[in-house]
């Protein structure tokens, strides 16, 4: 099983070493001649000024976290649907249509109450204020 | 105020129902899936026998099941323990006797009953007896524990199961113990309810009314314990039994009672107590709380000496640490601190080996008797019990030497042993271990001085006899000789200490651990006389050294200092202290006509044949007790008066109080000192059997079965 | 239409009566959360109430979860009396219920789990709430985050399943982490919650990595997969590696010496019912995993005591994790630390179960329950005084402003002692049976063992030594407390609720230890299923 790997890690290992044979030698092989100049940071031709690291605001991030959330609760509706017309039925399958046995809602009710929960969790953040930029 | 005690109340009645709710009392109603198969089924009714006096009753034994029964064997068990002496089953030497001809093994069609008549016929000297019967049959429901599964002697399609007999149970007899140990608490219980604004004499009075009340109980104990019953009489000798069962998921069983050795310690226990009341009224800081603590302290010593239970023992020992604790460290000295953490560790190291030995014990109990996969020992409802508590089957229902393995190259019986005694050699206090007693007594108040030396100490003695000599007497046997070399060590090391002590209350702290060392060396010579002048010397040493106590109470109270340099010529202001001092102060170095030297004396000439180099150096002691003691009192009450003192013991004799207090104090140590029959005759029996148990289990002896009907 | 009950299928409703438990509570918190954010009024006082009746409403339905899970066997003497008496005979097997494809497993250990965690939040939520007043910073979503983390903690008793137990220790946590920085102003809070975040979230990647091996070897997830497939690979390192990864993980959880770094300074810089909560709630959740995991489904005599047995180690880090932790709380001026490290040797102490119980003592796992329902009443009772003790944002946590109490506050002191005594496990308090069972346990395990080795009896000892060394630092506050005169002037909180909180819990210490009966009846019935 685990052969099927091997050329992937094969490439790799040729990745990895022509990468580091060509530093290598860049770094072996090349002039090195500094100057204060040299080792300044270089900005696009301005002067640098100030710490280059800047304060953002955590708007940004409640916003990407909320976000993050939201999108991976919905991630799971994927394999969810993938056997919802299973689920739904309590007799057999044909052709896509509940042949015997009747309409089961468990399959909806269970993903209904996933969805309840989200929205009470939305109606939360809302609230709260946390997806407003002000 | 009443929101506080709404809160309460709705705490209390929160309590009741939930832990019910969820507990499981029986396994419910019949399953419909049994009905299918045919299984036999066994019951027994009724299923309590209670006997008030001699007579009989009927047991049935039916068969309620759908399969055929068999009846193995019907057995009359005392305590659980098969008697198979005899072939049909009727045991020899039990109060329970079969009323007619024994229940016949056979089988038993569904439906079909079987009856016997079991009478109860005691000894005129025995009042009490506690029994089972137990029916050995193929009901396969009746499942035995599942230790016992394992013995090689199981047979799958034989089970037990057993219904109590119970003799005495409704007279007053077998609640005489319980009111002696729990009617201190509920005198601490009074006291808690009462307002603090009552007045701090109404306190003092109900703990003396209480002490008095348990005294009075003791006094009636003393008139009728029967100084004739022994093991041989049933019931292991004791008397007054009350037992029931308390924690059935650790097997643990109420169980008090009294033998010779337990009686001693409780009238001890309640005659100190009662005479601590009086030397705790000048006790005035917080004297609520004080009297509180008392009692209880007062419940935990009492139900130690009567508790049958290791478990409950275990329980009331350290129940009784804990108001020793606050005793000390609120109402103590100016280095109470120090102390109190020294006591209460130095006694908790001791207990917590006590309680290893107690799980090592129990789970040594019980497998050498398992009989066709019953196991033998029952608790005192009839429920069988692979393990036991109970300090009397440990006793006599077990055989720990044949069980016993070996773990860290030592026999398993004998590290038990040496935990057991460890833990109370702490309390005695044995030598290496006594350091936390002198500084306990110099910071505990007076009464708690009394306490402490008058009862205390007792328990470490007590306990060795209960637990060391009579669970254990092979590893007692293999440890005698250390016991009285530590004996002799304990009496001469004590002997040298009290002499160089200045502090009169220290010195006669160290005449105590010089005298616990009697009863180690009279303990170790494993003779009758031995053991029982041990015991004596319990007795007589609680009576005498709470004379010491008090009396250094006395002076302290009036001069705040206790330095035996200090004084001089105290005799000439305060005579009646001075006789009483003198009196008290002879009786401890052991004069004879005193009761002090009656229990020194059995105790040499018990060990004398066993040890003679030790005996000897044991009783070259007695020349430095007498000389610590002679020395205080010539430099306190001969010589000329300290004009120091002119103002606080001129005119200041003993008052009431301290001579109600003293006085029958020292009348009990007069008679005993010249007629000690009626305390001996007590002691005797509960010693003999215990002596001849010990004996029984000598390297030369071995198998020789002492105790007949055990 | 031919009745609801067909549309439902093959899902049986009566599966939700064994979660009862869990889903009020989770539904709870739902609500709590709705009402905090949509009510109006700036006290959210009152929103304690409603988590109070969630909680009950859970005891409500771990009754009912309790009963349908129908009679267990009774503890050992119990069966044949009953019978001699005309009983029926109850069943032998264990009775659970397994749902969610194995994911779960419904059976009394777990509702016995499931009421000491009820009883744990149900005792933080009266605590905190007048003192998050006090201390002013009070907010509503502490309540919700209560029920998370019991919800959480639930769902982790219930764990069949790694996966599920990974689900239910994360729940679980990341509302303690949230709780533990609470106290948004107090640096201390904020240091408290990072550091434990950062340890939890270590240990939460080391419990995967080792799930991760543990799969890659037995090829499953499942714990009874996994016990049956164990034995066969028992000596593959990489299952040794992945159990003993396990093991550090729950190592963290539980604050185990070595993995106990983080424990005193969380303790001390979260709020103090925080910190109960922590100390009882998410301990005892712990060791329920623990002891569904080692305890039972390791619990094969090769894996335990083998050459390479998990319970070697674990009985090693028994012996570290009290003795380091005692002897820390030796040197602790400052309460809170102190009862942490308490917290950490009393963990060592229910190691001690959890490594009878892979020895195959019948008493072990019932020992630990009682134990841990008799410590939460201790521990969050104790955390409850210093809570009440303090005001204004002023903690009074060093020993010396404990002086003078027992004159100036008897009650309050009384409760202390009954809590300190019981931690030190000294009858009558429900502490000294839990001691006593646990040990019992381990005597049982060594006779069990049958003179192969004294290691369990090393281990009894060593923690019977420990057991007297705790005593001296329990009873420091109880001499201060009693013995020394009142050093500065107290105010403490005034609040029913506390108040309340504090006498329950000391009332069920004491009548744990008085008559324990029925507890340990309890505790006896409550075996872990299949």
């Amino acid at each position: 099983m685990l052969q099927s790997y091997l050329p992937a890690s094969v490439a790799i290992l040729f990745g990895l070493a022509f990468a580091g044979l060509f530093l290598a030698g860049a770094i072996l092989l090349g002039p090195k001649r500094d100057s204060a100049v040299k080792l300044s940071p270089f900005e696009c031709g301005s002067e640098p000024i100030g710490s280059p690291r800047v304060r953002f605001s955590v708007k940004f991030y409640q916003v990407a976290i909320l976000f993050l959330v939201f999108d991976i609760e919905s991630a799971f509706m994927y394999p969810w649907a993938t056997v919802f017309r299973d689920i739904s039925c309590t007799g057999a399958i044909v052709r896509g249509i509940c042949t015997a046995g009747r309409t089961s809602y468990v399959g909806f009710v269970s993903m209904g109450t996933f969805i309840a929960v989200l929205v009470i969790a939305l109606a939360y953040v809302w609230k709260k204020k946390a997806i407003g930029w002000d | 105020m009443t929101r506080k005690v709404l809160l309460a109340a709705l705490c209390v009645a929160s309590l009741a129902p939930v832990g019910s709710a969820f507990a499981e009392a029986a396994p419910g109603t019949a399953p419909a899936a049994s009905e299918a198969r045919k299984v036999p089924r066994l019951s027994i009714s009724p299923s309590k026998l209670s006997f008030d006096g001699p007579g009989s009753q009927t047991v049935t034994i039916k068969n309620t099941g759908t399969a055929t029964l068999k009846v193995f064997e019907i057995r009359l068990l005392n305590e659980g323990r098969p008697d198979t002496k005899q072939k049909d089953g009727t045991p020899t030497n039990l109060p329970f006797k079969w009323d007619g001809s024994a229940p016949m093994a056979q089988d038993l069609e569904p439906g079909k009953t079987l009856t016997a008549k079991v009478k109860f016929d005691p000894a005129p000297s025995q009042k009490q007896g506690v029994g089972a019967v137990q029916v050995i049959c193929n009901d396969a429901n009746l499942r035995a524990m599942p230790e016992s599964t394992n013995d090689a002697t199981h047979e799958s399609s034989a089970y037990g199961a057993g219904i109590p007999l119970r003799a005495g149970e409704g007279g007053m007899q077998g609640w005489l113990l319980v009111l002696m140990v729990f009617l201190p608490m509920a005198g601490a219980l009074l006291i808690v309810l009462i307002p603090s604004k009552a007045g701090k004499n109404v306190f003092r009075f109900v703990a003396l009314g209480t002490a008095a009340v348990t005294m009075g109980l003791a006094v009636y104990l003393f008139m009728h314990f029967d100084r004739t019953v022994g093991v041989a009489n049933g019931n292991y000798g004791l008397q007054f039994v009350k037992q029931f069962v308390w924690i059935r998921a650790f097997n643990v069983e109420f169980f008090m009672g009294v033998d010779g050795l337990s009686v001693t310690m409780v009238i001890l226990t309640a005659l100190v107590s009662l005479i601590a009341v009086g030397a705790s009224w000048n006790i005035d800081k917080q004297v609520k709380g004080y009297f509180v603590m008392f009692l209880l302290l007062e419940t935990g010593m009492m139900g130690t000496f009567v508790a049958m239970d290791y478990f409950m023992f275990y329980i009331f020992w350290e129940l009784m640490l804990l108001p020793m604790y606050f005793l000390i460290g609120i109402w103590g000295g100016p280095r109470k601190e120090y102390a109190t953490i020294k006591f209460f560790l130095y006694t908790l190291a001791g207990s917590v080996l006590l309680l290893l030995a107690i799980i090592a014990l129990y789970y040594t109990s019980g497998k050498p008797g398992v009989l066709r996969g019953v196991p033998s020992l029952a608790l005192s409802d009839g429920t069988p019990a692979a393990h036991t508590f109970n300090i009397m089957k440990l006793t006599y229902l077990n055989n720990f030497e044949a069980a016993s393995s070996i773990l860290w190259g030592i026999k398993f019986s004998h590290l038990i042993w040496i935990g057991i005694f460890i833990g109370f050699a702490i309390k005695v206090p044995m030598f290496p271990f006594h350091t936390w007693l002198p500084d306990a007594h110099v910071e505990a108040p007076t009464a708690i001085s009394v306490i402490l030396a008058g009862v205390l100490l007792k328990m470490g003695t007590y306990g060795m006899f209960r637990m060391n000599f009579a669970i254990l007497p092979e590893a007692t046997h293999w440890a005698r000789t250390a016991l009285a070399v530590f004996g002799v060590i304990n009496i001469l090391y004590g002997a040298f200490c009290a002499m160089a002590q200045t502090d009169l209350k220290k010195l006669v702290a160290y005449s105590s651990i010089s005298h616990m060392g009697y009863c180690l060396l009279g303990m170790a010579a494993l003779t009758e006389q031995g053991m029982v002048g041990s015991l004596m010397q319990m007795f007589n040493h609680g009576t005498i050294t709470s004379m010491l106590f008090i009396l250094v109470g006395v002076i302290y109270d009036r001069t705040h200092t206790r330095g035996v340099n200090e004084f001089g010529g105290v005799a000439s202001v305060m005579p009646r202290y001075a006789a009483l001092f003198g009196f008290a102060f002879m009786a401890s170095l052991g004069l004879p006509g005193l009761s002090g030297f009656i229990a020194e004396f059995l105790v040499f000439v018990g060990a004398f044949n066993v040890y003679k180099l030790l005996t000897i150096l044991a009783v070259t002691g007695v020349i430095f007790t007498a000389a610590y003691h002679l020395w205080a009192l010539q430099r306190i009450h001969l010589g000329k008066f300290n004009p120091k003192w002119e103002h606080e013991l001129k005119n200041n004799d003993l008052n009431f109080r301290e001579m109600a207090m003293l006085v029958p104090l020292a009348v009990i140590v007069l008679i005993l000192g010249f007629y000690p029959m009626p305390a001996l005759d007590m002691m005797t029996t509960g010693m003999k059997d215990l002596a001849a148990f010990v004996e029984s289990a000598a390297p030369a002896a071995k198998g020789a079965a002492v105790i007949a009907g055990m | 239409m031919n009745g609801w009950k067909d549309s439902l299928g093959n899902f049986d409703p009566n599966a939700l009566m064994y979660q009862l438990p869990f889903l009020l509570i989770v539904g709870f918190g739902l609500l709590v959360l709705v009402l905090e954010a949509f009510s109006k009024g700036s006290s959210k006082r009152w929103l304690m109430w409603v988590a109070v009746v969630g909680i009950a409403a859970g005891f409500i339905g771990a009754y009912l979860a309790w009963k349908k899970l129908g009679v267990m066997v009774p503890g050992d003497a119990q069966v044949v009396l009953d019978i001699a008496r005309g009983a029926a005979p109850p069943s032998t097997d264990i009775p659970y219920r397994e749902l969610f494809d194995g994911m779960l497993i419904f059976d009394r250990f777990g509702v016995f789990m499931n009421i000491v965690f009820l009883v744990g939040a149900l005792l933080t939520v009266l605590l905190v709430a007048d003192y998050m007043k006090e201390h002013g910073f009070e907010f509503g979503e502490v309540f919700a985050l209560i029920l998370f983390a019991t919800a959480g903690m639930m769902l982790l008793a219930a764990a069949n399943d790694l996966i599920t137990v990974f689900l239910g220790l994360e729940t679980m946590s990341l509302a303690v982490y949230v709780l533990t920085g609470s106290w948004r102003r107090s640096p201390k809070s904020a240091e408290a919650a990072m550091k434990y975040f950062l340890m939890g979230a270590f240990a939460t990647g080391l419990l995967l990595y080792g799930i991760a091996l543990i799969y890659g070897v037995t090829g499953a997830t499942n714990l009874h997969t996994i016990a049956t497939e164990a034995p066969k690979v028992g000596s593959n390192p990489l299952f040794l590696i992945g159990v003993f990864l396990v093991i550090v993980a729950f190592g963290f959880k539980i604050a185990a010496v070595p993995f106990h770094m983080w424990a005193p300074d969380a303790y001390e810089g979260a709020p103090t019912p925080v910190t109960a909560f922590m100390a009882a709630g998410v301990k005892a959740a712990a060791f329920a995993g623990l002891l569904r995991f080692f305890g039972h489904a390791l619990g094969n005599e090769r894996l335990v005591w083998g050459p390479a047995g998990w319970g070697s180690l674990m009985w090693l880090l028994a012996i570290v994790t009290m003795t380091l932790g005692n002897l820390s709380a030796l040197r602790q001026d400052n309460i809170k630390r102190m009862l942490a490290y308490s917290s950490i040797a009393h963990a060592g102490y229910l190691l001690i179960g959890v490594v009878a119980a892979g020895f195959g003592a019948k008493t072990a796992q019932p020992a630990v329950l009682f134990y841990l329902l008799a410590y939460t009443f201790t521990t969050i009772g104790a955390f409850g005084v210093v809570a009440w003790l303090g005001n204004r944002g002023d903690e009074r946590l060093l020993v010396d402003d404990w002086a003078g109490l027992g004159s100036r506050h008897p009650a309050a002191a009384m409760a202390m002692t009954i809590f300190m005594l019981s931690l030190a496990g000294m009858p009558p308090t429900a502490g000294f049976f839990g001691k006593f069972y646990i040990f019992r346990a381990a005597m049982e395990a060594h006779q069990q063992l049958a003179g192969q080795t004294g290691m369990m009896m090393a281990l009894v000892v060593i923690a019977v030594v420990n057991s007297l060394i705790s005593v001296y630092y329990y009873l420091r506050i109880v001499m201060a407390m009693y013995f020394r005169e009142p050093a500065r002037e107290t105010s403490p909180l005034r609040s029913p609720a506390v108040a309340l909180a504090l006498i329950g819990s000391a009332l069920f210490v004491l009548q744990m230890g008085l008559l324990p009966s029925r507890y340990l009846d309890m505790a006896t019935q409550s075996l872990i299923g299949r």
